[in-house]
């Protein structure tokens, strides 16, 4: 049987969710994400409503290029709270139409609802449904895009946004694909689209000339993958429920650090944040990441790979400030960190470990703390050696 | 230089000390082995910084000298060549040229000076062990090491010297092994070191079977004085854990069972185990061990039931099979006996009767079934 896939994307999310809550922001260039000062601040656009979007303003852009390129915008801190509570509204919709839900992030998810047109109508129907019982119940707008696997579905809910519906039948998939720049090939970063634009492919159309072997042999096994997605096939299931693929969180300073007791006690208080947010998500992973940006922008991502999987704040700490020591080249300024962690899994077995005694104490630690941050929020405790890092005056 | 030496004694001399020599360095000078020729001696040493291993056998030598030459490399030529003397010379250029009773070859060596120097041990702190012991304690040790360098204390053996006793430790965090010898005196000093396991392995595999030998340490390195090598290793300064306190003293629930009998049971069963975690389960009883293993993914299953002692009510602990494996092939005596407390407490694993003036005890970590 024919899959149907659904690729569903909320429009400009943050700023959505701040233009429907403040009437007055509407019709105006909204811009979430860090403080501008004028343009004088640091940190990063999180999200712009369209608006902003005409002035060249989007994700990602630095908060002191946004303020250049806008100066008239809505500048708002982000309200993360705010967002998770409408988010989670969101994704109840998508479970009233199938269990098979596969959230990429906090406002798009796959839905796989092959099983559920007999219910509800055809895939284009139930995209209909989807946009409008959003709008019903949430008052913000989705893209949409309806198609036989994963790969098509997101390139489709993307290209008429916003409020976007865009269908792919199985018989028009090399007319939708062909077209396409190949920025759109999934899996290919900046360097191999330069590989290919040097070979002549300019499209997805061109790469599909190429036969298979070819392909294999210019790009080893990402070869096979580009010919696929080429034709348009993706056998990926949709992974239901935690879809989640790693949890990290990152701090730009204020003003760049160079003082490693400063950057470690950060590196603490990024790991109870992960900490936190993993325990809260009943999540354990293996792998360890460490993400460090110098004053001149240069990024390096580290990662350690635990025999076990893990879930404490003290372990995630000694691993990230272990991987911090092997490679920060002291004396150099930093403007970011970040600790993450990834390499989920089912839990079947937990090999105990000797000197868990410290564990122990670190796990009853975490205990302690989750229950008074769920109480009493986030501030209300941190371990003595963490430095919050100061709020922007 | 320029020096006359049996093929073979070269052969011997330089194959101790190869397995030194790094697999992969960013150094390229480690690659080669120092050739020292002097007052009717070749010396070859080898090193990877951390361990430097000398080796030495007579021979004829008419000028003095030295030289570093791509060590791999020497002996793949020294293996293929006569059963002669083989006659070495150095020109102005660093070409070595070699003379056997078939010829003449020519290689490139590196100028002495690039290889890295001996470390300088000095120290009044010396002990000797018999070779019989310290290999032993060395075999029963460093198999429970960990190889993540991220804790480098574990990638070593923690050895304690004190008046009477020495002390072998070494544990990965999930198994563990302590081995005493109370054939042993040493009223001068007493100190705790780590040696590196690497370092270990060259020891054990150069120590002959009868003698003693003599170590000393110094406050960076340990020196190990064998029959025409000396082992020079770095010492592991990182803290080690305090080892006594994770190993109970006091565990009430004893099975006593047949090493052999045991083993087999386990190798056959953890075969069916899920290759990702090795899980074995033993349920303990009064009069019998039943062994069990599950693999879901693959829908393998496994259940062995032997004869044991045991002398408490009904138990059930999960255990990595490799690492209960590993722990029970280390141990020499037939009968054994394994304490525990609960299904989430260290299992302790001892001979049933210790051998003369040695002490040993493993110690090995559950797996926790999550509910």
């Amino acid at each position: 049987m024919e899959r149907v896939i659904l690729h569903v994307d909320m429009d400009a999310f943050f700023a959505a969710v701040e233009q429907r809550d403040h009437p007055e922001y509407q019709g105006k260039p909204v811009i979430v994400g860090a403080d501008p000062k004028e343009g004088s601040g640091r940190g990063v656009v999180s999200t712009c409503s369209y608006e902003a979007r005409v002035f060249g303003v989007h994700s990602a852009l630095p908060i002191s290029r946004a303020y250049k390129l806008c100066p008239q915008g809505i500048y708002v801190p982000p309200n993360g709270k705010l967002y998770a509570q409408v988010s989670k509204k969101i994704f109840e919709i998508f479970y009233e139409f199938t269990d098979a839900v596969e959230p990429l992030s906090i406002d798009e998810a796959f839905l796989d609802v092959t099983g559920s047109q007999k219910l509800f109508g055809n895939g284009v129907e139930m995209a209909h449904q989807i946009k409008k019982r959003i709008i019903e119940k949430e008052r913000i707008s989705a893209s949409v895009g309806v198609a036989p696997n994963k790969y098509l579905a997101k390139i489709a809910s993307d290209l008429e946004k916003p409020d976007g519906l865009v269908v792919v039948r199985k018989d028009k998939i090399n007319e939708f694909l062909h077209p396409l720049d190949i920025s759109r090939l999934w899996g290919a970063g900046i360097r191999t689209q330069e590989v290919l634009r040097k070979m002549d492919i300019h499209t997805i159309g061109d790469l599909a000339a190429f036969p298979r072997d070819v392909l294999s042999s210019k790009f080893g096994k990402m070869g096979a993958h580009f010919y696929n997605l080429a034709h348009g096939i993706d056998d990926r299931p949709i992974v239901a429920g935690e879809g989640v693929k790693s949890v990290s969180n990152e701090h730009t300073f204020g003003r760049d650090v160079n003082d490693v007791e400063q950057l470690l006690q950060t590196l603490l208080w990024l790991s109870e944040k992960v900490g936190y947010r993993l325990r809260q998500k009943r999540l354990k992973g293996k792998t360890v990441h460490l993400k460090m940006r110098y004053d001149n922008f240069s990024t390096i991502t580290r990662n350690k790979t635990l025999p076990e999987r893990i879930d404490n704040t003290q372990t995630l700490y000694e691993i990230s400030s272990a991987l911090f020591n092997e490679n920060y080249q002291r004396g150099r300024k930093i403007r970011l960190l970040g600790v993450g962690l990834s390499g989920f899994g089912k839990m079947q077995t937990e090999q105990l470990s000797l000197f868990d005694a410290q564990d122990r104490k670190s796990k009853k630690l975490d205990q302690i703390q989750d229950l008074l941050t769920n109480r009493f929020g986030k501030k209300i405790i941190s371990r003595a050696d963490t430095m919050p890092p100061k709020k922007k005056s | 230089m320029n020096f006359t030496i049996s093929r073979n004694d070269f052969y011997r001399v330089l194959q101790k000390v190869i397995n030194v020599i790094p697999n992969k360095s960013t150094v390229d000078i480690l690659y080669s082995v120092l050739l020292i020729a002097e007052e009717d001696q070749l010396k070859i040493i080898a090193t990877d910084l951390e361990i430097t291993q000398i080796a030495w056998a007579s021979c004829n030598v008419s000028e003095q000298g030295s030289i570093a030459v791509p060590g791999k490399l020497l002996l793949d030529i020294i293996r293929e060549m006569p059963e002669n003397d083989l006659t070495f010379k150095i020109d102005s250029n660093l070409k070595i040229y070699i003379e056997s009773t078939f010829g003449e070859y020519k290689l490139s060596g590196q100028n002495k000076n690039e290889f890295p120097s001996v470390p300088l041990v000095e120290t009044e702190h010396k002990i000797e062990l018999k070779n019989t012991v310290l290999k032993h304690m060395i075999e029963k040790t460093i198999f429970a090491c960990s190889t993540d360098n991220l804790r480098p204390a574990l990638t070593g053996v923690f050895c304690q010297i004190m008046e009477d006793e020495y002390r072998m430790v070494a544990t990965d965090g999930h198994r563990l092994v302590k081995i005493i010898t109370h054939d042993f005196e040493n009223k001068e000093f007493t100190e705790n070191i780590i040696i590196p396991t690497k370092a270990l392995n060259f020891v054990a595999r150069n120590l002959p079977a009868e003698g003693s030998q003599k170590i000393l340490i110094s406050e960076n390195h340990i020196l190990f004085e064998l029959p025409n090598t000396k082992i020079y290793s770095r010492l592991i300064k990182d803290p080690y854990p305090d080892y006594e306190r994770v190993i109970p003293a006091q565990n009430s629930k004893q099975m006593e069972i047949n090493k052999e009998q045991f083993i087999s049971s386990v190798k056959r069963v953890s075969l069916f185990s899920n290759p990702m975690t090795y899980q074995v389960k033993l349920s303990l009883k009064p009069n019998e061990i039943n062994i069990y293993a599950q693999d879901i993914d693959f829908g393998g299953e496994a259940n062995e039931t032997i004869a044991c002692k045991f002398d408490s009510d009904p138990l059930d602990i999960a255990y990595n099979a490799n690492y209960l494996l590993d722990i029970l092939r280390h141990l020499d005596s037939e009968e054994i006996k394994f304490l525990v407390e609960d299904e989430d407490g260290p299992g302790i694993i001892v001979p049933f009767e210790q051998e003369e003036k040695e002490e040993i005890l493993m110690l090995i970590m559950p797996v926790r079934l999550n509910s």
